[in-house]
């Protein structure tokens, strides 16, 4: 009971780095329309951005946390720019292929840059563990669902109540519409594109507390697309609910899968469920059903 | 003149229309045609085995291509998956061939096997489309790659496995031109399937279920089996490919079959032209010189710069210039290489009137 519960707690801290990182790009869907393959190497990016800071530049600790978030706006902001801004009006296809072409060039450019063995960033939050509930969690657990917890609602307030959130709100509902009323267009997308690289960011040093910086990141960033899809991926609420089952699921396969098939099982077991989701309900589980008329 | 006149974006007769290679009945045509069956029959008589290894792996992934482009520029369903189609041919070779059954054999058996696994993504996929589609057989590729590295006393694992040499009875292929002529006359043999599906009623509907799938329901066509056969054939062609790559590279791994192969594939078509069979060959030949280029670039700079150590890290250049490849492609020539022969031809047939 105590194993479960700890596997409980560790995956619901997870689950809000994916949440966290899952609303990037809900948010560029529901603004853009563009749905971004990249936004796991984004995650990434973020974190050696983070790591470069911190360790390679020698800034404190907690203050190269904003230093990656807004260079990753700026990389944001300069995709869609320069990448997506060309695309408008483009097919699905393209466009997703597109964001994975993208993918590939920041995966690789990263490598590229920092190489291929893992990096050790100073830890922002003290070692050790406590006791919730008769069970032992790391601090850096508690830190994580709290920070995220703490942004995720802000995200909604801002994206509820700001000037800037109903106009991206306003994006998202009808595009001409928005335009006629006086809002850019490209300055929304400019926007939306900037908060999501600063949310993966944000994510990425998050995860990067929790697991480790190497290569293999990408693949923790794109455990996000899970979360998005199993909630929905216009819903804002879905991917939250979303993000803590697929961090639940993949701690309990850690815990309990692991030892019967040697490792590996947590990478799989969030795609499993995608795939079970995407059978019994294509729109995910909170998404709004795309009505086609002729 | 009239030589230059085959490659029109449009038909003029049902004559043409039939054609399996338009303007086949020029007579200039098929002096080319000759010309370039002789070269290609020539070649690994005449060059040095580097140059036959490299073009034994452009006619591999020009199979691969072809598959995918089916699926992916003929029908519209975007997959990601290609890489565990190829994977699944390649291990079932190596399963196949370590039993002594001939290759004639196995390189079908391996297609239909891969095509089994084809059917069994496209059932839960034919509700989706898009976005949707793609995480799928993202999923599909993610699960295919776990089964494969768990599965160690059928697939040796994360390590890998020994594929033995293709043989039938007592004769084996051992020498790059022995792969040279089965490798060549398999992607030939694809490529008329290819060219001849397209003329077919069923590549017809699978062009109309990529216009508009409701339009194809309306006009008859049933979505449901066209996506399906759509699936079925790609992951055929796949499997064919992975199963000659296996028994290519006598070894073979997951590493083989990562997601960056399955990106590969879709640059491939991206760059060659979508939906045409010419595409897939024209990009699979430019996508295997690029990493030479890349090769030949990298080992430029680091003579120039060797403080830089770009040597060691020649495999990230690679796939950085595949990302920017399928970038720029997307955003400045979305037809492909297609696009600039087809230009080529219209400036020499307009000469000198060109507008």
């Amino acid at each position: 009971m105590e194993f479960f519960l700890q596997l409980m707690l560790t995956g619901i801290a997870l689950g809000s780095g994916y949440a966290l990182s899952g609303l990037g790009f809900v948010l560029i869907y529901k603004a853009t329309g563009v749905f971004n393959f990249s936004h796991g190497h984004l995650t990434m990016a973020g974190a050696y951005f983070f790591y470069m800071f911190q360790v390679q530049l020698g800034l404190p600790p907690w203050w190269s946390v904003p230093a990656a978030v807004l260079s990753m706006f700026l990389v944001g902001v300069l995709i869609e720019r320069y990448c997506l801004r060309r695309m408008v009006g483009e097919s699905v296809i393209s466009i997703i292929m597109l964001t994975i072409g993208l993918g590939t060039l920041i995966r690789n450019l990263v490598g590229l840059i920092w190489g291929t063995q893992p990096k050790a960033p100073v830890p922002l939050f003290e070692p050790g563990s406590i006791m919730v509930l008769g069970a032992q969690v790391p601090r850096v657990y508690i830190w994580t669902l709290i920070v995220a917890t703490i942004l995720i609602v802000s995200f909604v307030i801002y994206f509820r109540r700001s000037s800037q959130g109903v106009a991206m709100r306003a994006v998202a509902f009808h595009q001409d519409h928005a335009s006629l009323t006086g809002i850019s267009i490209h300055r929304i997308f400019a926007l939306s594109w900037g908060l999501a690289g600063a949310m993966a960011t944000i994510s990425g040093i998050l995860m990067v507390q929790l697991v480790g910086l190497d290569l293999s990141l990408d693949a923790r960033g794109l455990s996000a697309f899970p979360a998005a899809i199993l909630g929905g991926i216009d819903s804002i609420g879905g991917v939250i609910l979303g993000g803590l089952i697929i961090g639940v699921a993949e701690s309990m396969a850690g815990g309990y899968l692991d030892p019967l098939v040697d490792g590996g099982s947590k990478e799989v077991v969030g795609y499993i469920v995608l795939l079970l989701i995407l059978m019994v309900r294509p729109y995910g589980l909170f998404g709004t059903p795309e009505v086609r008329k002729v | 003149m009239s030589s230059l006149n085959f490659y029109r974006n449009y038909r003029l007769s049902y004559l043409e229309d039939r054609q399996l290679i338009a303007g086949i009945h020029n007579f200039w045509i098929r002096i080319w045609m000759l010309f370039l069956v002789a070269v290609l029959v020539c070649v690994p008589f005449v060059f040095e085995s580097y140059l036959v290894y490299t073009l034994n792996l452009a006619a591999i992934s020009v199979i691969g291509a072809l598959g995918l482009n089916l699926l992916i520029g003929n029908t519209g369903q975007i997959s990601l998956a290609h890489a565990s189609f190829l994977a699944l041919g390649a291990y079932t070779t190596a399963y196949l061939a370590k039993l002594d059954v001939p290759f004639i054999l196995v390189i079908p058996i391996s297609g239909a096997v891969a095509a089994a696994a084809g059917c069994l993504i496209a059932l839960p996929s034919l509700r989706l489309k898009g976005l949707y589609l793609a995480l799928a057989t993202l999923s599909f590729y993610v699960i295919v790659d776990f089964l494969l590295r768990k599965a160690s006393s059928l697939t040796g694992g994360s390590a890998g496995t020994h594929v033995p040499q293709p043989g039938i009875f007592s004769w084996t292929i051992t020498t790059d031109r022995g792969f040279y002529f089965l490798i060549l006359t398999t992607a030939v043999l694809c490529a008329i399937f290819v060219a001849n599906l397209q003329r077919t009623w069923v590549g017809r509907a699978m062009m109309a279920v990529r216009d508009s799938d409701i339009a194809a329901e309306m006009a008859g066509i049933s979505v449901f089996r066209t996506k399906l056969i759509a699936f079925a054939l790609s992951s055929f062609l796949g499997g064919i490919a992975g199963s000659l790559l296996g028994y290519y590279l006598q070894f073979i791994s997951p590493d083989n079959f990562s997601l960056a192969v399955s990106v590969a594939y879709i640059a491939t078509i991206i760059v060659g032209g979508l939906g045409t069979v010419f595409g897939s060959i024209v990009g699979a030949i430019f996508m295997t010189i690029l990493p030479e280029l890349v090769r030949v670039g990298v080992h430029a700079i680091s003579r120039i710069y060797p403080t830089l150590d770009v040597q060691t890290k020649g495999a990230f250049v690679e796939g950085a210039v595949y990302g920017l490849v399928i970038i720029l492609f997307l955003m400045f020539k979305p037809e492909g290489m297609v696009r600039y022969w087809r230009d080529l031809m219209t400036y020499f047939r307009s000469w000198p009137f060109g507008h």
